[in-house]
């Protein structure tokens, strides 16, 4: 059996995540700032790629992600996510799996109408594909771009829930075949606000009652 | 050397002695051979279907008058230009001819009898071109002239009118009849080695004699006998001097010179002791006309277009009454030439006169001693002369009365090729208002004190001369003329001919089929026998044996039918045949008397019914004659009350072997299958059960038994073949390869099956797979290479089957 385990050439990959863990730590929230956001993600992931389709087909992902405000309304996030799946092999029918997990930041437009903030905004990502199979087992990592968009539903000054859509590509080339990896995922978020609330306007001043 | 009529005239007296014996009253039935049979070969194709079949349905053939039919002629023709050592391909059409005739004959169950001609005296037109290439290969009449003025000017001449030299010293002519006779003679030995019983009997060749064309009775005798080519010339000289091919010393033909001649007549003083015994003149041994020598270029290389013989004389050189120069180059004034005029009596003419005669006995003979270097045996190989010194009911005591003989120059003794073959002659006599020209009258006492085998190569006890109107004579007379000749004894005699038109000397449908008719049935059981009232003594009953059958009971005895063993002769076959006697007893050595007799048969089988299970039996047997005369007691066999009946499934046999084994009641036997490579022994079956392969069986009733056996060998898989295709994940890619099978339902089951890759010679392991599973899957192979695989089946005692194979690209 010939494995085709490619593994990435580990400079090049130190870098990238290198680059990617500046730029989350260029938006974790500096002391002062107004807050910090937690949010999950979990949604239905479906690839862009035909023979993705074919045979792995698509299936659940998961994320998380740390969002900070930057701007009044300009939002800066970092996180990762999480897609697991298992297909079979075109001809012998053998069980392969494939795992991808990426790591990345972006940055989004916020606004607030009533109680809903809709938001959207773009990433870059760092994908790392890992395939499994009787065949061999290969690993690779590349940067690809994401664009997501969603609303949450303010239930409290810290909790939200909502949903979101988000597009994302990346070619890879781990062995005999070029794919992306990427496609469309839309699912729901729950966030949570940590840290000081903006302070409320003091209440408005009245004369006080005489005594009797 | 002796003449050559000598020799057999001492065993004339000895030979009518045994013929007339014959075999007396009592004597016991003689096996048949050519020594007591009489061929009755009939002249007509035996591709003739029709008639074939209509002669074997009237004429009642038998132990010693054997069916055969004679085909005459067949004229084996090597093209001159065919080098001699491609003989066999250049025979072809020949070989193809006689297969035909010997297929016919098979297919009819009748015997053959083929005559083969030389080209030279008969079929003349197959040696055209080499007469035409060189007239010494022609034979010379006495005025040098190859034919007559009328014959020369005929467009056929050579292929009607014009013989070959019989001249050994026609070197270039004598290669070519040497190696197609060779060559015919063993494919002809072959034929008779692969067919004895069909192809009895070859005659070659058929009627050698001298040029007989000229025969005029207008003219003078003398004008038109041969051969003086100067061929024939110059072997005369050397067969006088032992010189030459006649040199004692080394010559191709030394010790058969001339008996008184030799050294008393070489050298000058030798001449001239000729001349004085001979009362000639010569002043030289060079020959008159066209002198030549043996050290002149023959050609022995025919297949080249060029002759450099330097005296060769073509055809276009051949002057009609010009070859008798007086001068010039191939005259020499006082040169030897032989006596041109007849003059009977005279020792140069006699001389002379038996040269002929011996060119044309060594003619014969020379076929002869070819014919038995090919391996033909000399029963087989028959000369074939016309008698002439006996023809029409001259005499050899005054041979000159025929102006055939004289021409001819082949008198009756020129016929006798012993040891190499037999002799065999054209014998036929012919009707004439009020007398008959029988040639019979001299020739068979002649033929008959010859050989004990000799044959009649064309017989006719009357033809009727086409010129006169005589009538047939009745059956009886005709009858007779056959009897006189059966009673000189020959083995074979070829009956001319079956049909002919006009009717000269048809047989069928004349007086000569009905005597021929009577003629066979007298002597079919005679064996040749002069007395034709002999009736023989049956010879001992062989091949008896007989069964106890437990059904019924009976006692089952049978003949193999045949009157001797190893022979195919039936006692039905037999004439006097009358039936057979079957004696009985409980004893052994029992008298065979009335009392024991249990009946009589003419079949092969007879069923005793008066048997009881448990007794043993002996039985003997006898053959009676029609005279009601039996022949000896056949050897006494014991039939037991019970038997072992033993047979084999297919895979094996038994030991003792599957038959029927009597023995006497309460006998053990011990019995064992035996199975053949790749089977086993499976059980018992019948009366006896188990699967061990040795067991005793006790005869206390009759057992029958079967040994079964399966097949123990390993085959490999059935509908073994494969395939690749492409295997791959989202990111990755393989090829894999992909075989299948089907399990040998010939298999037992088996352990495993292994499988090889297969490399030039060599095959390596690659795995052994479940002997359940049907598909095998190997990975990683290289998309474009090919691969072949073996598969074999592995039993359980490791033994592994052969490889089914598959190569796969």
């Amino acid at each position: 059996m010939i494995p085709h385990h490619v593994p990435a050439v580990p400079g090049r990959r130190t870098r990238l995540i290198g680059a990617i863990a500046l730029g989350a730590l260029l938006a974790c929230p500096r002391p002062g700032a107004a807050g910090v956001r937690l949010e999950l993600r979990g949604g239905y992931h479906s690839p862009s790629e035909q023979a993705f389709r074919d045979i792995y087909g698509g299936g659940p992902a998961y994320g998380a992600d740390v969002v900070v405000g930057l701007l009044k309304n300009v939002d800066l996030w970092a996180g990762g996510g999480y897609f697991y799946r298992k297909g079979l092999l075109t001809f012998t029918a053998e069980e392969t799996f494939v795992k991808i997990r990426t790591l990345g930041w972006g940055i989004r437009y916020r606004r607030a109408v009533g109680r809903f903030d809709v938001h959207g905004g773009a990433a870059l990502n760092f994908y790392l594909y890992d395939e499994s199979n009787p065949i061999g087992d290969v690993e690779a990592g590349k940067i690809g771009p994401e664009v997501r968009a969603g609303a949450f539903y303010r239930f409290t000054d810290r909790a939200s829930a909502g949903a979101f859509a988000s597009w994302s590509t990346c070619t890879i080339a781990p062995a005999q075949y070029e794919v992306d990896i990427g496609g469309l995922t839309a699912g729901l978020a729950l966030s949570y606000r940590f840290g000081r609330l903006t302070p409320s306007p003091p209440p408005a001043k009245t004369p006080p009652t005489p005594l009797k | 050397m002796k003449k050559r009529n000598a020799p057999y005239l001492s065993t004339v007296v000895a030979a009518a002695a045994i013929a007339s014996t014959g075999p007396a009253f009592g004597q016991e039935l003689p096996i048949p051979s050519s020594r007591n049979a009489t061929v009755i070969s009939l002249e007509h194709s035996p591709a003739d279907s029709a008639e074939v079949d209509y002669v074997k349905a009237n004429f009642n053939f038998g132990l010693y008058a054997w069916p055969s039919f004679s085909v005459t002629t067949l004229t084996p023709d090597l093209g001159w230009r065919v080098p001699l050592a491609e003989a066999d391909a250049g025979l072809q059409a020949f070989k193809t001819q006689v297969d035909a005739y010997v297929r016919a004959a098979l297919a009819k169950g009748v015997r053959l009898h083929l005559v083969l001609t030389s080209g030279l005296a008969r079929g003349l037109g197959v040696y055209r071109e080499a007469k035409v290439e060189d007239v010494r290969n022609c034979q010379w009449y006495s005025d040098n002239n190859i034919a007559s003025e009328a014959q020369i000017t005929d467009a056929a001449a050579m292929e009607t009118f014009v013989f070959g030299t019989f001249s050994r010293y026609a070197r270039k002519l004598r290669a070519n009849l040497e190696a197609k006779a060779r060559t015919s003679q063993a494919y002809l030995s072959g034929l008779m080695a692969e067919h004895p019983e069909t192809l009895v009997a070859v005659s070659g060749w058929g009627e050698a004699e001298l040029n007989y064309r000229r025969l005029n009775n207008a003219i003078p005798v003398q004008e038109f006998f041969c051969d003086y080519s100067p061929f024939a010339v110059l072997e005369f000289r050397d067969w006088i001097l032992h010189a030459g091919e006649y040199d004692d010393a080394g010559g191709k033909y030394a010790g058969q010179g001339y008996a008184q001649g030799g050294s008393r007549y070489q050298g000058a003083d030798g001449l001239a002791r000729f001349n004085a015994d001979f009362g000639t003149n010569f002043t030289t041994w060079n020959l008159r006309h066209f002198h030549w020598s043996l050290s002149d270029d023959y050609d022995p290389i025919p297949e080249d277009a060029a002759n450099n013989d330097p005296r060769r004389i073509p055809f276009a050189s051949y002057v009609q009454g010009g070859m008798m120069p007086a001068s010039g180059p191939n005259f020499i004034a006082g040169g030897f030439d032989p006596p041109r005029a007849i003059a009977h009596g005279t020792k140069w003419w006699d001389l002379w006169n038996f040269f002929r005669q011996t060119m044309v006995a060594n003619f014969v003979r020379d076929a002869a001693v070819w014919a038995s270097e090919a391996g033909i045996p000399a029963e087989r190989w028959f000369s074939h002369q016309i008698p002439a010194d006996c023809l029409f009911g001259t005499s050899p005591a005054d041979p000159y009365a025929n102006g055939r003989y004289n021409t001819s120059a082949s008198p009756i003794w020129t016929a006798d090729i012993q040891p190499f073959g037999s002799p065999g002659a054209t014998i036929y006599d012919n009707k004439f208002p009020g007398w008959f020209a029988r040639t019979t009258d001299n020739a068979l006492p002649v033929m008959a004190a010859m050989s004990p085998v000799w044959a009649i190569m064309e017989y006719d006890a009357e033809g009727y001369p086409p010129a006169f109107s005589v009538q047939q004579s009745d059956p009886d007379f005709i009858l007779a003329q056959y009897r006189r000749v059966y009673e000189a004894g020959p083995y074979l005699v070829n009956f001319w001919r079956w049909t002919e038109s006009p009717p000269e000397h048809q047989i069928k449908g004349m007086n000569k089929e009905i005597a021929l008719r009577n003629f066979i049935q007298l002597i079919r059981d005679k064996a040749r026998s002069r007395d034709l009232g002999v009736v023989f003594t049956p010879p001992r009953v062989v091949g008896f044996r007989g069964e106890f059958l437990a059904a019924g009971p009976a006692v089952e005895l049978r003949l193999t039918g045949k009157i001797w063993e190893g022979q195919p002769w039936e006692w039905t076959t037999w004439g006097d045949f009358r039936h057979f006697e079957i004696y009985k007893g409980t004893a052994p050595g029992f008298p065979a008397d009335a009392a024991h007799l249990a009946g009589a048969t003419r079949d092969d089988v007879f069923r005793d019914p008066a048997v009881a299970a448990g007794t043993v039996y002996y039985y003997k047997v006898r053959a009676v004659n029609a005279a009601n005369v039996p022949g000896p007691l056949s050897a006494e066999i014991k039939v037991p009350g019970y038997a072992l009946v033993l047979s084999a499934g297919v895979g094996g046999t038994t030991d003792p072997e599957p038959g029927t084994y009597m023995r006497e009641p309460g006998t053990a036997l011990s019995v064992r299958a035996v199975p053949a490579e790749k089977f086993a022994f499976s059980h018992w079956s019948g009366d006896a059960s188990g699967t061990d392969p040795a067991i005793q069986v006790t005869l206390n009733a009759t057992k029958i038994l079967r040994a079964n056996f399966q097949r123990a060998g390993l085959f490999p898989p059935v509908d073994f073949s494969g395939r690749k295709a492409v295997n791959r994940s989202l990111s990755q890619e393989q090829v894999v390869l992909v075989l299948s099978w089907r399990a040998n339902p010939q298999n037992p089951p088996i352990a495993k099956y292994r499988l090889y890759l297969v490399e030039g010679s060599g095959r390596r392991l690659l795995a052994e797979i479940d002997p359940a599973s049907t598909e095998y899957t190997r990975r990683g192979v290289a998309k474009d290479k090919e691969y072949v695989f073996g598969l074999a089946a592995v039993g359980a005692d490791g033994r592994e089957s052969p490889m089914a194979t598959v190569s796969v690209k």
